[in-house]
């Protein structure tokens, strides 16, 4: 097995010691930190994902896995910069206006991040000017809405409703929580839905063409 | 006797028994409840909808002007219901609506109090650990967890980690509102609100409840604005918009859950 094999066995697993370790023996074997996070830390969140997605692990695995990516990160962290790389893609996430349930919209953070994607999380109860501000300042390519209510499922649409209207960058619209579905979200006119954190990533490679 | 009463099948949740119970004392028609456990909303929609149509199911329809549901849309886990009787629902999102009174002033309520977390005669009497409910979606998801249990699964470092995030659901609460609805033990009911609150280093607030939707809906007074009429073989639906529900539009037939 390769060094980059084990690294990803070692995040997928949650093994962040070992993450830690194996990182700094692949720059040690001339491994560049680019490659490092494309062919060992990011296929290794996809297979967290994955395997999310058909119930073979619950959401204690996927964060635990992401803490020893994040570990790993740590050591790349200032290689990458020095190189000049950065993410290819930028996300502005945040539950909707009213709503100050974020567990969902944390694990989507995570799950994007794992597929290394920058991450804007705005927290809880972000107001749709809120929303416009952050497409303004980071241009994202996609931002994630997030609400577990009914109560205030109404706030998704305001919220796409004003992101279209504004005079913000284009960008993709992807909603998700406990009682949103496809048909909600075609009628309120977001780009996509997923319902769950692995799918989360799925959908969101497929609106930024990265599949 | 002058005239027969109207006689309505009444399916609750057991969340507000002591408010049923009371309602049913003096409201003009005969009604025959059946309770289902609280915490339905938490097992999914296809669950929870599979529950209900099945007490809705086992209702002869030959005895029944109606079937009432003391219910809100609930996470839509009235979706899909269907009935061979009229079937009447409030137009709530869910039961503390019900115990307000109305959904105007729980929306008031709700826009004027982010981060409340809400009590009732019912959510303090028959409050059960959501861990004891296997199929509840935060169990299913490993949400539910005590730190024990994670020490002895991921070992202790992982343990406070994930204490840390995912233990921390009330996080972003402030407040309690205790809805007193006049029924029960409401000194008692207000201790443990107190105490509730200052374990978790929130404010309590006592907050008037009122029977009005629930009398309304066992009295067979149901106005367009606060109760959804279903003819019989329409199925509910959520309207997404200020009715909350209303009549399946499309192909029942169409899956878009997933």
């Amino acid at each position: 097995m390769t060094t980059l094999q084990e690294l990803a066995m070692a995040v997928s697993s949650g093994n962040r010691k070992a993450a830690k370790a194996l990182t700094i023996q692949a720059l040690d074997e001339g491994v560049s930190p680019g490659d490092l996070v494309d062919l060992s830390l990011v296929p290794a969140m996809a297979a967290v994902g994955e395997r999310f997605k058909n119930n073979e692990i619950f959401v204690p695995e996927m964060l635990i896995a992401a803490r020893a990516m994040k570990e790993s990160m740590t050591v790349l962290e200032p290689r990458l910069l020095a190189a000049g790389i950065t993410p290819k893609y930028t996300a502005v996430i945040g539950t909707v206006e009213g709503d100050l349930h974020d567990i969902g919209k944390n694990l989507v953070s995570v799950m994007w991040k794992g597929a290394n994607v920058q991450v804007i999380d705005l927290g809880t109860n972000v107001s749709s000017a809120k929303f416009v501000e952050a497409i303004r300042e980071h241009k994202p390519q996609v931002v994630g809405l997030s609400a577990l209510l009914t109560t205030t499922m109404p706030a998704l649409g305001e919220t796409v409703r004003v992101i279209r209207a504004s005079d913000a960058p284009p960008v993709k619209i992807m909603i998700g929580g406990a009682p949103i579905n496809q048909h909600y979200a075609d009628e309120i006119g977001a780009d996509g839905y997923a319902p769950d954190a692995g799918t989360a990533v799925d959908k969101i490679l497929t609106l930024l063409g990265a599949i | 006797m002058t005239q027969p009463l109207p006689r309505y099948r009444l399916i609750a949740c057991e969340v507000m028994f002591r408010e049923c119970a009371a309602a049913m004392a003096n409201c003009k028609a005969i009604v025959d409840p059946e309770f289902l456990p609280k915490g339905l909303h938490d097992i999914g929609e296809a669950g929870m909808s599979s529950r209900i149509q099945s007490a809705i199911d086992a209702t002869d329809p030959a005895t029944y002007d109606a079937i009432l549901l003391a219910y809100g849309l609930c996470n839509n886990g009235v979706r899909g219901l269907h009935a061979m009787r009229p079937l009447v629902l409030p137009r709530a999102h869910d039961c503390i609506t019900l115990l307000l009174g109305s959904r105007q002033r729980y929306a008031e309520y709700f826009a004027a109090n982010p981060g409340t977390y809400y009590k009732s005669p019912g959510w303090i009497e028959r409050n059960t650990d959501p861990n004891d409910s296997p199929a509840s979606i935060p169990a299913r998801l490993g949400l539910l967890r005590d730190r024990a249990a994670l020490a002895a699964q991921y070992g202790e470092d992982n343990a406070d980690f994930l204490m840390e995030t995912m233990g921390n659901w009330l996080q972003n609460y402030r407040k309690l509102a205790f809805i007193d609805t006049g029924v029960g033990d409401t000194a008692g009911y207000l201790d443990f609100s107190t105490s509730f609150a200052r374990d978790k280093g929130w404010e309590m607030e006592r907050v008037s409840g009122s029977l009005a939707l629930i009398e309304g809906l066992l009295s067979g007074d149901w106005p367009e604005e606060d109760f959804l009429v279903l003819p019989p073989g329409e199925r509910i639906d959520a309207s997404w918009d200020e009715r909350i529900v209303c009549p399946l539009r499309k192909n029942p037939d169409q899956n878009d859950n997933g």
